[in-house]
């Protein structure tokens, strides 16, 4: 859009960029705006008089309530229910990489704990995180999706492997079937053309049984034939006979200066 | 006009992530950010918009619902044509539990004036674990009592004592029963400027399934209330009887997952009872007290899970503050007989936030208040007093007519509320904005839109002072401005502008304004503490700070 006006002076150089935006107050007065140099600081001075004094001594119940709190506080850190960040690694923070291989081999390290760290954390795997005693896991107030695993069986792991071969064997089958039948198929459309080709050679104006070779060339070529008639009418690219190139465009011009034909719409 | 809870705003949130990150660590704050982030999700989708690993998303989820911060819903898909839809649970972020943290201590200290030391680690116990079984919960009031140095008291304590407490505890509705997770999730608020007039669903078509199926989801909810604060045979005490057990305990619906529905009914107690016989020690020994308790967990089929009931103690807040209010606008014997009133309908509520009480007559108030005082606590003319106050202008209390057990009255306590925060949001704007900024807020309140010119010389300020009160509450977010233009271009020269003040719009600003200071304080705090050398005056100034706070936080947002 502004590209388009010839008139403007385009860039205007040398006359400095936009107008700063002045606040102006009711009267019509510029009102002075401060400028920040970067982010105002996270505990800023308080100015003195704005606040009242700390009281000497604190009210006796908000004394009782601290002590609560610190109580309370104190257990929940040094309970089971305080959960850390581990380091980055086997257990740790999930890496989204990009390269899968890299994701897989920690899913891998995290399913096979070494027994180094297992030693080193008291028999308690890395990455299986203990769950404290108090928990009740019952699953009408648990969902069990949060500690259960689905335990796979040999017996379950075997029948699905089993499964999933024979679904391979069938799908081998079912493809080895269809080539097999497009190959009869062929072997029976090449069968079927040279009885063509024999029956129109014992007939009225055809050419003789011996020449079975040759009679495929004319029945190949009334095919084609067949197909250059018929392909027109369903082809969408043919044009044919609507094509309008120009040809003859501006011939017979007429600026519109004799007859009064109208307007045309 | 229904407004968004304010407990929903992102200085709550943001409230929110400190207290959790301060009591479970960061991990549990990653995935408390993560959900309220992207609202109700499963577990897959949870797990890949977090970057925990999937041992640590579990074990956090588990930590974080063992303390309720996180609410499970079973959410089962309606049946297509290929058979029964799937069905998954939702995790959801329990913000309003989460910020009660806060508020813990003031429960305990409540419970400790109330019920005594047995009954405030009663519930230090359960707040501290999050939900646990009744012999956990005895063995762990045993632990801190013992702690406290009275190990002779802990080991002959009388096992019934304890007992009688918890049920004591349950009936007051201080402790209810955790919620099963296969729940359905709660149907969605839709807000009232876009609810649709809609005809009733003809029958067979997919309207009506769903309108029977929310019905349905609605009966298994209410079937959870029913049996919230009902008390397990094993619980009931030797010798009570089974009719008393079967009447409190009530069945729940069939869920598609629930293996054991919660029991109910006379058979079923007897069994037990004959069970438990069988395994049961002497009494009187502790070896004796531990089997008995664990031969009756074991032996019941049913596990009960047991939570402390945040919204009892916030109405028991609530209460506190309308009895304040009420003695210092009217007198000490006004405040006396509406004590009566809201202890006679403690029984009747339903929900957390009440639009009134229930009709309550003068026999009624006077025994409410008998049973909690005796016969000095009974103030003389009952009647006479509530007729006084129904009489008031700022219609607190209704006349309902008389009935068998005298007048009838019916308090409203959202009016009541409502005068306790204007109070205290007033006492707020003048020491933020000055004295002026007072007169012009309550100038507008009660006068509805106004010019600025208008304000200045109702308000008797001079010109500059007003605009500059004006602006700055316009700012703070608690006046609003509307323009009146009267030409089509909205040119300023030819446009009113007027000014107006709303209180529920103000408050719900005032309340979004203390989340936000809350934020800061415990930020604060924790920057003191983290110092090498802290300064044990002032943390415990700004501990104090954070703890008075959560009171004004209390009234403006969860009572």
């Amino acid at each position: 859009m502004s590209g388009r006006g010839r008139g403007r002076g385009g860039r205007g150089g040398g006359r400095g960029g936009m107008p700063q935006p002045v606040a102006k107050n009711d009267d019509g007065s510029i009102v002075q705006v401060q400028q920040l140099d970067g982010p105002p600081p996270l505990f800023p001075p308080i100015k003195e008089g704005r606040l009242p004094p700390v009281p000497d001594k604190l009210d006796q119940t908000i004394e009782r309530q601290m002590r609560w709190r610190s109580h309370l506080n104190a257990s929940l850190r040094n309970s089971q229910y305080f959960l850390r960040r581990e380091s980055e690694g086997v257990g740790g923070k999930r890496k989204r990489a990009a390269d899968f291989v890299q994701s897989y081999r920690e899913v891998m390290q995290e399913a096979a704990p070494s027994s180094a760290t297992t030693a080193a954390t008291g028999g308690v795997a890395a990455g299986t995180l203990p769950y404290p005693v108090t928990m009740t896991l019952d699953p009408r107030y648990f969902p069990e999706e949060l500690y259960t695993k689905q335990k796979r069986s040999a017996n379950a792991s075997a029948a699905e492997a089993a499964f999933w071969a024979a679904q391979r064997e069938k799908r081998a089958n079912t493809q080895r079937e269809m080539t097999d039948q497009l190959a009869l198929g062929k072997l029976d459309e090449l069968a079927r053309r040279e009885d063509r080709g024999v029956g129109a050679g014992k007939g009225p104006g055809g050419k003789g049984g011996g020449e079975g070779e040759e009679g495929d060339e004319p029945v190949a070529e009334e095919f084609e034939e067949e197909e250059e008639d018929e392909h027109p009418e369903d082809d969408d690219y043919y044009q044919g006979d609507l094509v309008d190139d120009d040809e003859g465009y501006l011939d017979d011009y007429d600026d519109g200066g004799g007859g009064d034909e109208g307007p045309i719409f | 006009m229904a407004e968004p809870p304010v407990a929903s705003s992102p200085a709550a949130a943001r409230l929110a992530f400190k207290l959790i990150e301060d009591g479970f660590g960061p991990v549990a704050r990653d995935v408390i950010a993560t959900l309220i982030e992207h609202g109700t999700q499963q577990y897959g989708e949870l797990l890949r918009a977090s970057a925990l690993s999937a041992a640590q998303l579990r074990h956090a989820l588990l930590v974080l619902v063992q303390h309720n911060c996180v609410n499970c819903y079973l959410k089962e898909e309606p049946p297509t044509m290929r058979g029964p839809g799937p069905s998954y649970f939702l995790y959801e972020a329990a913000l309003p539990n989460i910020l009660q943290i806060l508020r813990v201590p003031r429960f305990l200290t409540h419970m400790f004036d109330e019920h005594g030391n047995d009954a405030a680690w009663m519930v230090f116990s359960l707040i501290e674990h999050g939900r646990l079984r009744w012999d956990q919960l005895a063995q762990a009031v045993r632990e801190h009592v013992a702690g406290d140095g009275n190990e002779a008291e802990a080991e002959h304590a009388d096992p019934d004592k304890l007992r009688n407490l918890f049920r004591s505890l349950v009936m007051e509705r201080y402790i209810e029963r955790v919620p099963a997770c296969t729940l359905p999730p709660p149907p969605q608020q839709v807000h009232p400027n876009a609810r649709k007039k809609k005809a009733a669903p003809k029958p067979g078509s997919e309207e009506e399934t769903e309108l029977l199926r929310g019905q349905q989801e609605a009966g298994v909810r209410q079937e959870y209330q029913q049996v919230r604060f009902s008390i397990p045979v094993e619980l009931m005490g030797i010798g009570q009887g089974s009719a008393e057990a079967g009447a409190s305990v009530k069945p729940a619906g069939k869920r598609k997952r629930t293996k054991e529905p919660i029991t109910g009914g006379a058979e079923e107690p007897a069994k037990k009872r004959g069970r438990r016989k069988a395994g049961e020690a002497p009494l009187g020994c502790a070896e004796g007290r531990q089997q008995d308790e664990a031969t009756t967990a074991g032996a019941a089929t049913e596990v009960v899970l047991w939570r402390a009931n945040y919204d009892e103690f916030n109405r028991r807040f609530r209460n506190d503050t309308i009895i304040r209010l009420l003695k210092d606008k009217f007198s000490a014997t006004t405040a006396q007989a509406v004590e009566g009133m809201l202890l006679a309908n403690a029984r009747y509520e339903q929900t957390a936030q009440p639009a009134e009480t229930v009709m309550l007559s003068v026999n009624d108030v006077s025994g409410a208040l008998q049973r909690k005082h005796g016969n000095e606590g009974v103030p003389e003319n009952v009647a006479g007093v509530l007729r006084h106050l129904s009489e008031d202008g700022l219609m607190f209390l209704d006349s309902c007519g008389s009935g068998p057990g005298g007048e009838q009255f019916k308090l409203h306590m959202p009016k009541v509320l409502q005068f306790a925060r204007l109070h205290d949001l007033q006492a707020a704007i003048r020491n933020k904005f000055g004295p002026h900024a007072i007169r012009i807020w309550r100038l507008l309140l009660l006068n509805g839109q106004m010019e600025q010119k208008q304000v200045a010389e109702l308000a008797m300020v001079p010109k500059e002072e007003a605009r500059e009160a004006l602006y700055a509450m316009l700012q703070a977010g608690y006046l609003t401005l509307q323009d009146v233009p009267r030409t089509n271009d909205r040119a300023p020269s030819r446009t009113f502008y007027t000014w107006r003040a709303s209180s529920h719009v103000t408050i719900a600003r005032m309340a979004n304004d203390l989340y936000r200071a809350a934020g800061n304080l415990h930020e604060r705090l924790a920057h003191e503490v983290a110092k090498p050398k802290p300064n044990s005056k002032r943390t415990d100034a700004l501990e104090a700070s954070l703890l008075e706070l959560d009171t004004q936080l209390c009234l403006f947002s969860d009572v």
